[in-house]
């Protein structure tokens, strides 16, 4: 039940978007999306479409890997879809009922919005299942680096995040066994209404906030009795290499938005 | 007194919105290399102690806590004290920080701001002596409760710490962990003549050290060799103590007439000194 949670969900391999830096990926990946809203031109969709389709193989992951990210964000693509079909009143009426009427216009802006969603997931999970979630966080907080200055605590955000990634797994253990804790004493998740099935939860929800807390206090002491102090004068034990490929990549995105840009502007 | 690493005088405290003393007029001394238990009931203490040789909490006014010669009330001080005194805590799944073995061995290293060269050699140095060779990116939740432990322990050992501190660091693994992780820190004593305080409810691992410290009430009620311990009845009795089976054996084997020297207190002791006995026989 709980194997369904994709985040952080890493494949290991050796392609080439494997050896990539992170920095490198999560860049690409910052040029994709603010590009791909810059234009509505067809070739400049060809060009991002192909963009992916390229990723997708220099991956190498199964496809099976991605239906199961996209299995929730399907949802909200669809919805969004569909709430553009009632809301946008442009172009000439495609379907007219005595409650609503569809315009050409709400289909091609759904349409445009629909595959833009899609192409980003497969993107965003094509760096989630290609990248270690320590290396995604280290490669975060350095592109961050510069937004210190500005007061901003980027190696806490960092950290932080570390963390919660490093307990996930802890917590989605304790989840089951809390689950089966309370199986053995009759309660059911699986069977009833819905809201009876949501009221279920509660006894497991308590127990695991309660733990959480402990964990963190502990975890807190823990560090500080190591010498934790922030990120003031610390080293650090992973480094990221910035590789040929990883010059190549960006540049190959950057001529990606410099074209969207193109077509926005000129043709 | 430049031979001891660790000096508490006079040290009482109170927790804030406590009623009752955690700690009353504890004094103690330890010198470099000795292996000290301390032990007692649940609540008698232990923890508060410990949390003192680290400079986590600091006396107040009258009381003082001297580390490897610094004292913890200096600001100063306690990066340093931190490193010379290292701990490791009871629950293995709230001490890991990292997302692997070798990143979180390495947590401490890169909190002191050990170069990177530097931090690579000690990380793996330390993996290695804990017999975790091969596990370097293991996560934790990929590993038993004895290797979480050790896992503990090096990072811990990767400091190059004085005095290492395990509060009650067996106590939530199974039989074979807790050999695991005693079987490291007795080879640890001995490889690198480190100064170890152990804090066990189980006498049978108190046994193994050279002093047992014996709590009730924030107070120490008993201080001596484990044969000088459990010689005393009482003591056992009023700090609510089992003792352990091989300490009852040899009680037995004596008033059976079966000659056994005070020093005998483990298990191992007691068989090489019975087949000793079997030889001159
Ligand atoms: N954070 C705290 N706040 C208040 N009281 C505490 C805290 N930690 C421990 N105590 C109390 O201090 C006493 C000693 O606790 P502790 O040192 O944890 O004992 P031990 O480790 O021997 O089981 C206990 O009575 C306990 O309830
Ligand atoms: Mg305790």
């Amino acid at each position: 039940m709980l194997d369904n949670v994709i985040i952080g969900q890493y494949i290991p391999g050796k392609s080439l978007i494997h050896k990539m830096d992170p920095r490198a990926k999560l860049l690409c990946l910052l040029l994709f999306i603010v590009f791909l809203f810059v234009s509505r031109h067809p070739a400049f969709f060809i060009l991002a479409i192909s963009l992916t389709v390229l990723t997708f193989i220099a991956a190498g992951i199964p496809f099976r890997f991605y239906l199961k990210g996209i299995r929730i964000i399907a949802l909200i693509i669809s919805f969004t879809f569909i709430l553009h079909l009632f809301v946008t009143r442009e172009g000439p009426p495609l379907l007219e009922t005595p409650l609503f009427t569809i315009y050409t216009g709400g289909v091609t802006e759904g349409a445009f919005i629909a595959l833009r969603l899609l192409i980003i997931v497969i993107m965003a999970s094509l760096i989630t299942l290609t990248t270690t979630p320590v290396d995604l966080t280290d490669g975060l907080e350095k592109l961050m680096k510069p937004f210190g200055k500005l007061g901003v605590p980027t190696h806490e955000l960092a950290f932080m995040m570390a963390i919660a990634l490093r307990f996930i797994p802890t917590l989605l253990e304790e989840t089951a066994k809390i689950i089966k804790a309370q199986m053995a004493r009759g309660a059911n998740f699986t069977h009833g209404s819905l809201w009876r099935r949501i009221k279920a939860f509660v006894p497991v929800l308590i127990p695991l906030f309660v733990q959480s807390f402990k964990r963190a206090e502990d975890l807190a002491v823990a560090m500080e009795a190591r010498g934790y102090a922030g990120g003031h004068g610390r080293t650090k034990f992973r480094i990221l290499q910035w590789k040929p490929i990883d010059t190549a990549a960006v540049t190959l995105f950057a001529v990606y938005g410099a074209f969207g840009v193109y077509t926005r502007l000129f043709i | 007194m430049g031979n001891n690493i660790i000096e508490i005088n006079h040290l009482s405290f109170r927790y804030r919105h406590s009623e009752e003393l955690a700690l009353k007029n504890v004094n103690l001394h330890v010198p470099y290399g000795q292996w000290v238990a301390v032990t007692g009931h649940n609540g008698s203490g232990k923890s508060t102690l410990a949390r003192f040789l680290n400079a986590l909490l600091i006396p107040d006014a009258e009381g003082a806590v001297i580390i490897g010669g610094l004292n913890t009330k200096t600001e100063g001080c306690r990066q340093e004290i931190r490193r010379k005194a290292a701990m490791v805590f009871q629950n293995p799944d709230n001490q890991m920080v990292a997302p692997t073995v070798e990143d979180d061995v390495a947590f401490g290293l890169e909190n002191a701001g050990v170069p990177y060269e530097e931090m690579v050699i000690r990380v793996q140095e330390s993996i290695d002596k804990l017999g975790l060779t091969g596990l370097e990116k293991r996560e934790p939740h990929r590993l038993s409760g004895g290797q979480k432990q050790r896992a503990a322990i090096a990072g811990a050992v990767a400091m190059k710490p004085e005095l290492l501190i395990l509060d009650e660091a067996t106590s939530m693994l199974d039989p074979s962990g807790r050999a695991e992780v005693i079987d490291q820190v007795q080879k640890l004593r001995d490889s690198e003549n480190m100064t170890i305080l152990t804090i066990t409810h189980d006498l049978n691992e108190a046994a193994l050290a050279d002093r047992i410290v014996v709590m009730r009430e924030g107070e120490i009620i008993g201080d001596g060799t484990p044969a000088q311990i459990f010689r005393q009845e009482d003591l056992l009795k009023e700090a609510s103590l089992k003792k352990p089976f091989i300490i009852e054996l040899i009680a037995s084997l004596r008033e059976k007439e079966v000659d056994i020297p005070e020093e005998v207190t483990t298990e191992e002791e007691l068989v090489n000194h019975l087949c000793r006995l079997k030889q001159t026989m």
